[in-house]
């Protein structure tokens, strides 16, 4: 026994200064995080880089900053950029070919999403979010369109593109595409509460918090991002107006040009923002039986929805990841398998 | 005083490895927000402690957002907006919480203490 004590306190020594070390980065390391924050898309923009000199990081994130006006101007429905053009060509001649090359692709794209969910993620309710006047990003319908207006769009569907619920994520995938190319392998893009995180942060991985749907100033659950990961929630919460007494929201369902009911939120888990953005809207519209079936078609497996009475589901992949900031959240939680 | 041993050094270490062990168990990750920092166009962003309650004024483009400081949380009350998402927000109590009111240009984060979120998915 006792020749081996020495040695023994030497490698336990040694264990402690690594574990005093490992704990050491943390304060210090935090500090050098760069954030940018812009407008764009209707929303507030906010890059955060790590691990690069504040320069560095503050050029790329103008240049994230470029990309997000100039995409924004391409895809908004309206007005003289790529999408409006087209939206404007298909009104008079529903055969018309997207104007160029990037929006095709775009567009093709989220047509293969709304077959793989059976067209509840629908990128041509271009005609309905304007009846219902959720088009602008500064105001807020005051009443519901006259029944008779949302019966006649569901009777013609007038083909008309609004890639609201796809182009946020795709702008964000584009976003991490530059920064990496500019060499940064740690970052946040944050589009309005959408985001896409690589990488980490010092010697800890990105902290996000998940919004409690029903208590603004809460945070249901936090999870951390594991290299790369983009984290998309819909709510029924972003935006909304009240109109003799009910509640109206901004997604809206295909099937009854209304909007969803259901479900108040869907946190979707998954490396391709583009994706979780149109998964989160799609499962939205599926509603508290079908979003499983749903997911499992688009090859989701992360999710977690929060229905109307506050109950939560998380999928098997979701659970280890959660978080929950309340032991009442975890309380109401239960998992729910994919099909 | 005896001088610091080997033996109390293990002790401190296994301390704080433990202290971090249960912040992952139960996430009460950072301590409580210290202020809300608001910025306007073509001002300085300014801080209010989240300590003491106040309601200020923050000129913006098209006037004054109301931002009202209570109980250690921050909100719009009023703001010259018409889709008012940013009193749609309501209260932002943790650190790195964020609210806008993009029309106004008016922006409310909550920060401080240790950064409890590096962002928030609403």
């Amino acid at each position: 026994m006792r020749p081996t004590a020495p040695r023994a306190w030497l490698r336990m020594a040694a264990l402690c200064l690594a574990a005093l070390g490992l704990a050491g980065c943390g304060p210090g390391a935090q500090e050098s995080a760069t954030q940018h924050r812009f407008m764009a898309m209707g929303t507030l923009v906010d890059v955060t880089v790590y691990g690069v000199p504040a320069e560095d990081a503050e050029a790329a994130a103008r240049e994230v900053e470029q990309l997000f006006h100039a995409l924004h101007r391409a895809w908004q429905p309206q007005g003289d950029g790529a999408l409006g053009r087209f939206n404007a060509a298909l009104a008079s001649d529903p055969a018309a070919a997207p104007p160029d090359p990037d929006l095709g692709a775009l567009i093709a794209e989220a047509n293969r999403l709304a077959q793989a969910t059976g067209g509840l993620f629908d990128p041509t309710l271009g005609a309905l979010v304007q009846l219902w006047g959720f088009g602008s990003a500064e105001r807020l319908p005051a009443a519901p369109p006259p029944p008779e207006a949302v019966a006649a769009w569901l009777q013609q569907r007038p083909l008309q593109f609004d890639l609201g619920g796809f182009a946020k994520g795709v702008a964000v995938d584009r976003a991490i595409a530059l920064l990496r190319a500019r060499g940064i392998e740690h970052a946040i893009v944050n589009a309005g509460g959408d985001l896409r995180a690589i990488g980490r942060k010092g010697d800890r991985p990105w902290r996000i918090g998940i919004r409690a749907p029903r208590d603004p100033a809460g945070v249901l659950a936090a999870l951390e991002t594991a290299g790369d990961e983009a984290v998309f929630t819909s709510g029924d919460y972003e935006r909304w107006f009240e109109y003799d007494g009910r509640r109206y929201h901004h997604i809206l369902d295909p099937r009854s040009g209304y909007p969803t009911t259901g479900l108040v939120s869907v946190t979707v888990l998954h490396s391709n923002a583009g994706l979780a953005d149109a998964a989160a809207t799609a499962l939205m519209v599926a509603g508290p039986e079908a979003w499983p079936t749903v997911a499992a078609a688009l090859g989701i497996e992360a999710v977690m929805v929060v229905d109307a009475d506050g109950g939560i589901q998380l999928t098997q992949a979701m659970q280890p990841r959660i978080w929950f900031t309340d032991e009442a959240y975890g309380a109401q939680a239960r998992v729910r398998s994919l099909p | 005083m005896k001088p610091l041993r080997p033996a109390d050094l293990v002790v401190i270490v296994a301390a704080a490895l433990l202290v971090g062990a249960s912040w992952a168990a139960l996430w009460s990750g950072g301590g409580p927000a210290e202020y809300a920092e608001i910025s306007a166009p073509g001002t300085v962003p300014q801080r209010l402690a989240l300590s003491s309650d106040a309601v200020v004024e923050i000129a913006g483009r098209l006037g004054a957002s109301v931002i009202e400081v209570r109980a250690g949380r921050v909100r719009f009350n009023e703001s010259p907006c018409v889709g008012r998402q940013c009193v749609h927000a309501g209260w932002l109590s943790r650190s790195g919480q964020v609210a806008a009111c993009l029309p106004n240009g008016v922006v409310v984060e909550v920060g401080g203490g240790r950064r409890e979120f590096d962002a928030v998915s609403f």
